[in-house]
């Protein structure tokens, strides 16, 4: 009898690594597949994967640099196409500038001061893509007021997340 | 780099006697920490954005608050630290949840419910991302029930690699 429940702890444990070892390998695909995606849409742009916080394993990121200009995705996969848009709907509840993006994965908001941040669903995926820009690298855009330098920089970092989020749902759809 | 004698070398960055190390993250910049708590907890920009009228009285102010520390890092790690709690605990960004109305210190605060909220917008304010399902939620949580500690929380947060590297400018 000890012996029996000694063999079903051991198979059960190796079918605990083994799944632990599959969401391992998940995330490395999904890794490799959004490199080799956006690698070849952003021509000179570099990347790397970037280290979660503590106790959050569950999420790929992924941070995209050029010259004064960068990129960060977040993709958190849930159970469920319908479990991940409960979550939006919770992650959107409390934000007042957001902006439907229509034609972007499955349901796609424009959110955050700039209303620049993106985040989608496409599947049982949320995505998370936020950019930034140093306008003052642009010499012209030193010169204009405060507000017409907010709107160049929102302009230009709105432009970046979608484009990148447009890509993820490319490489997220790839076989 | 200029030596002591005035002659000039490479244009290479050197960091000064006995200041911080040198950082190449725009975060670790005073003025632009504070300007991203003003975006991320209060939703405007300091400097001015169509919504609101530019509140760079505020924005000087927090920044001062850090920049004073000069090269004392422990004194800047306390400030930012102090800095995000400010936001945290600000009646603007308080009237946006109302689990958030009562702060620690309020005669109203329900731990139960007002620390796993915080940590909540921890993960939303500092790492743009919703922590539903996310084992660090609890793991956060119940570290915050166990201390109390609301710095140390705010501290971990700030000094993670995740909230490092979102494209700050």
């Amino acid at each position: 009898m000890t012996k029996r429940i000694f063999v079903a702890l051991v198979l059960s444990g190796l079918c605990i690594s083994q799944a632990q070892a599959q969401g391992q390998v998940d995330f490395d695909r999904l890794d490799e597949k959004l490199s080799r995606h956006i690698e070849t849409k952003m021509p000179g742009w570099k990347h790397r994967r970037d280290q979660p916080m503590l106790n959050s394993p569950n999420v790929l990121i992924e941070v995209w640099s050029f010259p004064e200009k960068g990129v960060k995705i977040q993709i958190v996969p849930y159970k469920s196409a319908e479990e991940a848009r409960e979550v939006l709907r919770g992650f959107l509840k409390y934000e007042r500038d957001k902006e439907e993006l229509k034609g972007l994965g499955d349901e796609a908001y424009a959110w955050g001061v700039k209303r620049a941040d993106v985040v989608f669903l496409r599947g049982k995926f949320i995505v998370y893509v936020e950019a930034g820009t140093n306008i003052d690298a642009d010499p012209t855009a030193r010169r204009l007021s405060a507000l017409e330098r907010f709107e160049l920089e929102r302009t230009e970092v709105k432009r970046l997340s979608k484009e990148f989020a447009e890509h993820i749902v490319g490489a997220i759809d790839a076989p | 780099m200029v030596t002591m004698q005035g002659n000039v070398h490479d244009n290479v960055d050197v960091p000064c006697p006995g200041g911080p190390p040198l950082t190449n993250n725009n975060i670790d910049s005073s003025r632009v920490f504070v300007k991203y708590h003003y975006l991320d907890f209060l939703g405007r920009d300091p400097a001015g954005d169509q919504s609101h009228p530019p509140d760079l009285v505020g924005w000087n102010f927090w920044t001062s608050g850090i920049s004073e520390c000069v090269f004392d890092l422990n004194c800047i790690h306390g400030k930012r630290i102090a800095t995000g709690l400010a936001f945290f605990y600000s009646g603007e960004f308080i009237q946006t949840d109302p689990d958030m109305a009562n702060p620690p210190g309020s005669p109203g605060i329900n731990p139960a419910i007002y620390n796993r909220r915080f940590v909540y917008w921890c993960y939303q304010k500092y790492l743009h991302r919703d922590p539903t399902g996310d084992p660090g939620w609890d793991f956060w949580t119940n570290d915050l029930n166990s201390n109390g500690d609301y710095s140390h929380m705010i501290d971990a947060f700030q000094l993670s690699e995740d909230y490092r590297d979102r494209p700050f400018f």
